[in-house]
């Protein structure tokens, strides 16, 4: 969350954190792998194993830091931990075509945003599996379209397997995030000097253990 | 979305009941191992007794006594989506790939999940209920007329007031987990002790003892050779104090090496952070020397270890609920299910062995597991039914009572008093984040127990800008007393006379004129160990409630136990999971190379599992690090990483 603005190590401008979500096998991990490893699997099919991903962008001469973050499965029964939404600036929405019920639980997973996430974080609808056969397709683009506009957010259909649009709808939604983040970059936003437990020692880590020995 | 759907696959190697803070580090550490997980829970929340709440769900909490009821059973999906649900859950569940890995097939696996264990033969069925009167005395207040700002921004804990060291065995398992990377943590920024006539500050590193204007020349002299002697001895191979002294209390041991009152004092309470009255030789819970030193390293290597950190303690950012989460998380990046919203109904043994084989979930499924562990709320269904008569020879068997301060209290601690207000305006200028002890008897002479104090704010994420929290608790019996010693402990804070400061004029008017007010408050008690005796059989364990500590060493010591009671030949978290920011820069590395390449290649060198990978090439680093971490408090363990 915060601001994302530059910070001490200048290998990006801006670190900004998505979410995908969506009902189980629509292909959330399939959209992620295609976007960071330019991957993809039919075989791959329940998410295990994966985090996140980190891919690197450039837009307009800024380099944008995009850690993206999958369920971890925890979809499947609707149990996404609200720790998951914790600092998200962009939530990508994913539904599969060819499924009805992935469209219509659009409408809980953004109860469940609005519920969990900041109140500003950017959202985009995406149809995925847009390449399936016409005859396999249960939701037309218009029904998709009409379900973004209903909430004000962009749509998109995309192919993680033919990589169609897949590039498209990152780059739309950093867009988007980065220039909701330079406008209000002198605001204060939420706390986020948190703290992150690793394996850095701190500064002062050599000082203290000589601190009681002289 | 299988929402209420069949659990697939319905056979695993551990199955935990109960998303609390040592369950989750259980499932995490199992599936960390290799082993399949399946964790359930039957609230619609993660980190049952542990979690953190937000002011709608608090009210809700406290208006039905301190109770949370079971969500309703809807085997049938009641939205209006009930059958696209039931048709994605028929269409996902042969795909999953743990299906694919027991080679059965679905309706094979329905049908034998739901089958009667009776014909599966030699199974009975332990019926079990969710104890619910774990807390009473819950009294909530509020105030008519005050904005408390956004409900939803606030994160109110069951279980507080709770922080970590530094430089604990919990940070350890965090970076041990992965789950580091997904639980951020807030310093705190001071603690005070009350002397019973003033807040005064504990110094956290060498330079503020020089500093203390309280302390003579002398006494500075005789602390630095204690801390000298303690850290001698945590170096030294196999330490230089005799056994005999190490046995001896603690408290005792500070007098012969003519510690000044108030340093012993700070140093049990605020550094070792015991429970209770030391200086009561009476008393069976007195800290040992050899503990003490323990505690008193711990807090030394805590101090400094991260460059935000003014202190020894970490909090973590939007409560202590985040931490069972971040386990969670850590646990299905590993291959767990997690299933909320699913109650059991009966815990299934073998009926000439008496070992665990399974359990039956209320909405009828049959789920076979190797191994149970169990939060503390599931209990023998009482009553006169079969459930009784069967159980009464296991009954008397309870599991052996965990070794932390306090249980080890006894009967004399049966309960904890918490009390959280909501208040207007820090107790400190200029701080946030606070934590206040009040040693025995410094708040009346009827204070038998320590009352800590913990405020906390916006800059924790636990509630909306402008407004601060205050927990507190203490140990207290079925009696009243704690939470009246906790409400004078309360009116000690925020009435006590605000020190003049060096600031200018206008702001120390501003504090001396205005005391932080309660805007919302809850008091209750919440029961040490559940009044029903625990299902004790093979291949079954049962998680503790909250204890009454402020740190999470000593439930993280129980917990560890579990696991290796349980799998005996397994390392509690052997992966070493690779540092998130130096493997960023190894992608942002190769991503620089990829975009100075035009992208004519956008394959990047990272394979769909990366996190192996860099778990390879940063395992020595990594290592080096954490066994230095743990180098100091824990001697013992700290080749477990290499």
């Amino acid at each position: 969350m915060a601001a994302g603005a530059a910070r001490a190590r200048a290998d990006y401008d801006y670190l900004i954190k998505l979410l995908l979500i969506g009902d189980s096998g629509v292909g959330k991990s399939c959209l992620l792998l295609r976007f960071s490893d330019d991957s993809f699997t039919t075989s791959f099919i329940t998410t295990i194993g994966i985090d996140f991903k980190i891919r690197t962008i450039e837009l307009d001469g800024k380099r944008i830091k995009l850690q993206i973050w999958d369920t971890a499965g925890q979809e499947r029964f609707r149990t996404i931990t609200t720790a998951y939404y914790r600092g998200a600036m962009g939530i990508l929405l994913v539904y599969d075509v060819t499924d009805e019920s992935s469209f219509n639980n659009i409408r809980n997973w953004i109860r469940n945003i609005e519920q969990h996430a900041s109140d500003n974080v950017n959202k985009i609808l995406v149809g995925n599996k847009a390449d399936m056969d016409e005859s396999k397709r249960a939701v037309t683009t218009a029904r998709g379209q009409a379900l973004a506009d209903e909430f004000g957010i962009k749509f998109f259909e995309t192919s993680a397997k033919t990589n169609f649009n897949v590039e498209d709808v990152f780059y739309c939604i950093a867009r988007d995030i980065k220039q909701r983040l330079a406008e209000t970059d002198s605001k204060p936003e939420a706390p986020n000097n948190g703290l992150k437990v690793n394996s850095d020692p701190g500064p002062n880590k050599g000082k203290q253990k000589s601190a009681c020995c002289s | 979305m299988e929402f209420d759907g069949f659990i697939e696959p319905n056979s695993v190697d551990l199955i935990v009941l109960g998303t609390g803070f040592p369950e989750s580090i259980l499932a995490a550490a199992a599936a960390n191992a290799g082993r399949s997980v399946l964790h359930l829970d039957h609230h619609d929340f993660y980190g049952a007794h542990w979690t953190s709440l937000t002011l709608p769900q608090f009210r809700t909490w406290a208006a039905s006594g301190g109770r949370f009821d079971l969500p309703p059973l809807n085997p049938k999906e009641q939205d209006t989506d009930a059958a696209g649900d039931s048709q994605s859950s028929d269409k996902a569940s042969p795909d999953s790939s743990v299906n694919q890995a027991d080679g059965k097939d679905d309706k094979e696996a329905h049908n034998s999940s739901v089958q009667d264990p009776k014909e599966v033969g030699g199974l009975e069925a332990l019926e079990v209920e969710y104890e619910n009167d774990l807390y009473s005395d819950v009294q909530l207040k509020e105030v008519e007329g005050v904005d408390l700002g956004a409900a939803r921004f606030y994160n109110l804990d069951l279980s507080g007031p709770r922080l970590s060291f530094c430089g604990s065995h919990l940070v350890n398992l965090l970076l041990r987990s992965g789950a580091n990377n997904y639980v951020e943590f807030k310093g705190v920024d001071a603690t005070y002790l009350w002397t019973g006539t003033e807040l005064s500050a504990v110094p956290s590193s060498r330079a503020d003892i020089f500093t203390d204007k309280s302390l003579s020349l002398s006494d500075k002299r005789f602390l630095m050779r204690f801390f000298r002697l303690v850290m001698d001895h945590a170096n030294a191979e196999g330490g230089a104090i005799p056994k005999e002294t190490l046995d001896s209390p603690f408290v005792e041991f500070m007098r012969l090496q003519n510690l000044p009152a108030s340093m012993q004092s700070i140093i049990l309470y605020a550094i070792a952070l015991v429970d209770t009255d030391q200086s009561d030789e009476s008393s069976p819970c007195r800290l040992t020397t050899e503990d003490g030193f323990r505690k008193l390293t711990l807090y030394l290597s805590s101090v400094g270890k991260f460059a935000n950190a003014p202190t020894a303690f970490l909090y973590p950012l939007y409560g202590a609920g985040e931490l069972p989460q971040a386990f969670c998380r850590s646990s299905a990046v590993n291959g767990a299910l997690y299933v909320l919203r699913r109650p059991i109904k009966a815990v299934l043994v073998d009926k000439e062995s008496c070992e665990y084989r399974g359990v039956q979930t209320l909405n009828g499924q049959y789920l076979y597991s190797k191994k149970l562990i169990m939060g503390p709320s599931v209990v023998p269904k009482r009553g006169p039914e079969d459930g009784l008569s069967s159980l009464a020879k296991e009954v008397s068997q309870t599991v052996e009572a965990p070794s932390n301060a306090a249980s080890a209290s006894g009967e004399a601690y049966s309960k904890i008093a918490r009390y959280i207000c909501v208040t207007d305006k820090s107790l400190f200028e200029g701080q946030t984040t606070l934590l206040v002890i009040f040693p025995p008897k410094t708040i009346s002479l009827n204070q038998s127990a320590v009352v800590r104090a913990m405020q906390l704010s916006n800059a924790a994420a636990v509630c909306p800008d402008g407004k601060y929290l205050l927990q507190l608790s203490t140990l207290c019996s079925n009696a009243a007393d704690g939470q009246e010693i906790l409400k004078a402990a309360v009116d000690i804070l925020l009435t006590r006379p605000r020190e003049e400061k060096s600031v200018p004029a206008e702001t120390s008017e501003k504090l001396s004129s205005s005391e932080p007010k309660i805007l919302w408050s809850v008091s209750f008690k919440q029961a040490l160990q559940t009044d029903s005796k625990k299902l004790a059989r093979l291949g079954i364990a049962v998680c503790d409630l909250p204890n009454g500590a402020l740190d999470c060493e000593s439930v993280l010591t129980a917990t560890e136990k579990i696991f290796t009671d349980f799998f005996p030949d397994t390392e509690f978290f052997k992966k070493v999971a690779p540092p998130p920011e130096e493997f960023e820069e190894l992608e942002d590395e190769v991503e620089a190379l990829a975009l100075e390449e035009q992208k004519t290649t956008s394959e990047s060198t990272a394979k769909p599992e990366p996190a192996k990978e860099g778990n390879l090439e940063q395992q020595k680093v990594e290592g080096e690090a954490v066994s230095e971490a743990e180098e100091k408090p824990k001697p013992v363990e700290a080749d477990s990483t290499s």
